[in-house]
């Protein structure tokens, strides 16, 4: 399960993705997330503080998940330290 | 879904009949993102991963293993680190191999495979094997309702012993690698109070000064039809271990 954000692009694959401690800084984050359904699409916020790489900036994040035949389909946006990205994923299990 | 494979194969000349059982599932997905880099140039990426799973059954013991193909390296196994001797990041990969088998009371796991420890606070989808040449072992089995654990490792290698059991509804785990400097204690407790439900972890690295440790508080619970989560996490790091962890999908 996610506990924060997990959009494509910016959140995804960085800001709220792979915290690495090469760079010797202390990191931490903080935040909030809420799940729920509308009109059968799955929708996941987020929101909260990401102190990363000595970045220390605000993030946002959502998604919204729905079924394809026999596949899902998200779509989402984060933003993150100046930076925003929309993303599309198909993800299918057989 | 999963799609089991009966092979009935008749041995003629022994007048039996052999069956294997062989289960292959497998998933994929395709991640396509544009992102706008503040002042420098907008990117466009397109992650994609393709898996099957095969497992091969005879009675109590099991063979795993999985294919990969992918865009994120050239990697024959990324379990062991191994080369493919090509230079495309398009070619097929041995993702994980391993053994399972009972031996009385003990469960024995032989192998390259991917493992997380507690919720995945610091060491989540990481390497079972510590190094990039050697394989691990893992036994383990139940006493009085303690789940025990000991894992050691080939080549420059490690032995890590974990205890998990459940006190009064909540779970517990301890994990101690005693590896000189990389070594590590991550302690995690799960549990609910109420409506709410909890979920710590502390990892305690044995690297130089004490940095690498980590810390996670996760609380959670339902309101109507939304799951409302908050959580904490830090990581004091340094140079002496890689800390990769995903906090978008911690346990």
């Amino acid at each position: 399960m996610s506990v924060l954000g997990s959009a494509n692009g910016v959140n995804g694959n960085l800001a709220l993705g792979n915290v690495n401690a090469t760079d010797a800084q202390d990191e931490d984050v903080s935040g909030v997330r809420a799940d729920f359904n509308v009109a059968g699409n799955a929708i996941q916020v987020a929101a909260g503080n990401l102190n990363a790489a000595g970045i220390d900036d605000g993030f946002a994040d959502i998604i919204v998940t729905r079924d394809l035949s026999g596949a899902k389909l998200s779509l989402s946006a984060g933003q993150w330290n100046s930076n925003t990205s929309m993303g599309a994923k198909i993800a299918v299990k057989f | 879904m999963k799609k089991q494979l009966l092979i009935a194969a008749v041995a003629a000349t022994l007048g039996t009949s052999a069956m294997a059982d062989i289960s292959i599932t497998g998933d994929a997905h395709m991640r396509y993102a544009n992102t706008e880099n503040g002042t420098a140039a907008d990117t466009n990426s397109l992650d994609q991963r393709i898996r099957l799973k095969t497992v091969g059954t005879s009675g109590d013991t099991k063979v795993v293993m999985g294919l990969r193909t992918d865009n994120d390296d050239a990697q024959t196994s990324r379990a062991t680190g191994g080369t493919s001797g090509r230079l495309s990041t398009t070619g097929l990969e041995v993702d994980y191999r391993f053994l399972t088998t009972k031996v009385g009371p003990v469960n024995v796991k032989v192998g390259d495979w991917w493992e997380t420890t507690g919720l995945g606070l610091v060491r989540k989808g990481q390497k079972a094997n510590s190094n990039t040449t050697g394989s691990a072992y893992n036994l383990s089995t139940t006493v009085a309702n303690v789940d025990l654990s000991v894992q050691g490792t080939t080549g420059a290698g490690s032995t890590t012993v974990g205890a998990a059991t459940e006190i009064a509804g909540w779970k517990i785990g301890v994990e101690h690698d005693n590896t000189n400097l990389t070594g590590y204690t991550d302690v995690t407790v799960q549990g609910t109070i109420g409506p709410v439900s909890i979920a710590a972890e502390k990892y305690d690295s044995d690297a130089e000064d004490n940095k690498a440790d980590a810390g996670l508080v996760h609380v959670f619970g339902k309101v109507g039809g939304v799951t409302l989560h908050a959580a904490y996490a830090e990581w004091e790091n340094d140079q002496m271990v890689v800390v990769t962890t995903t906090l978008s999908s911690l346990h």
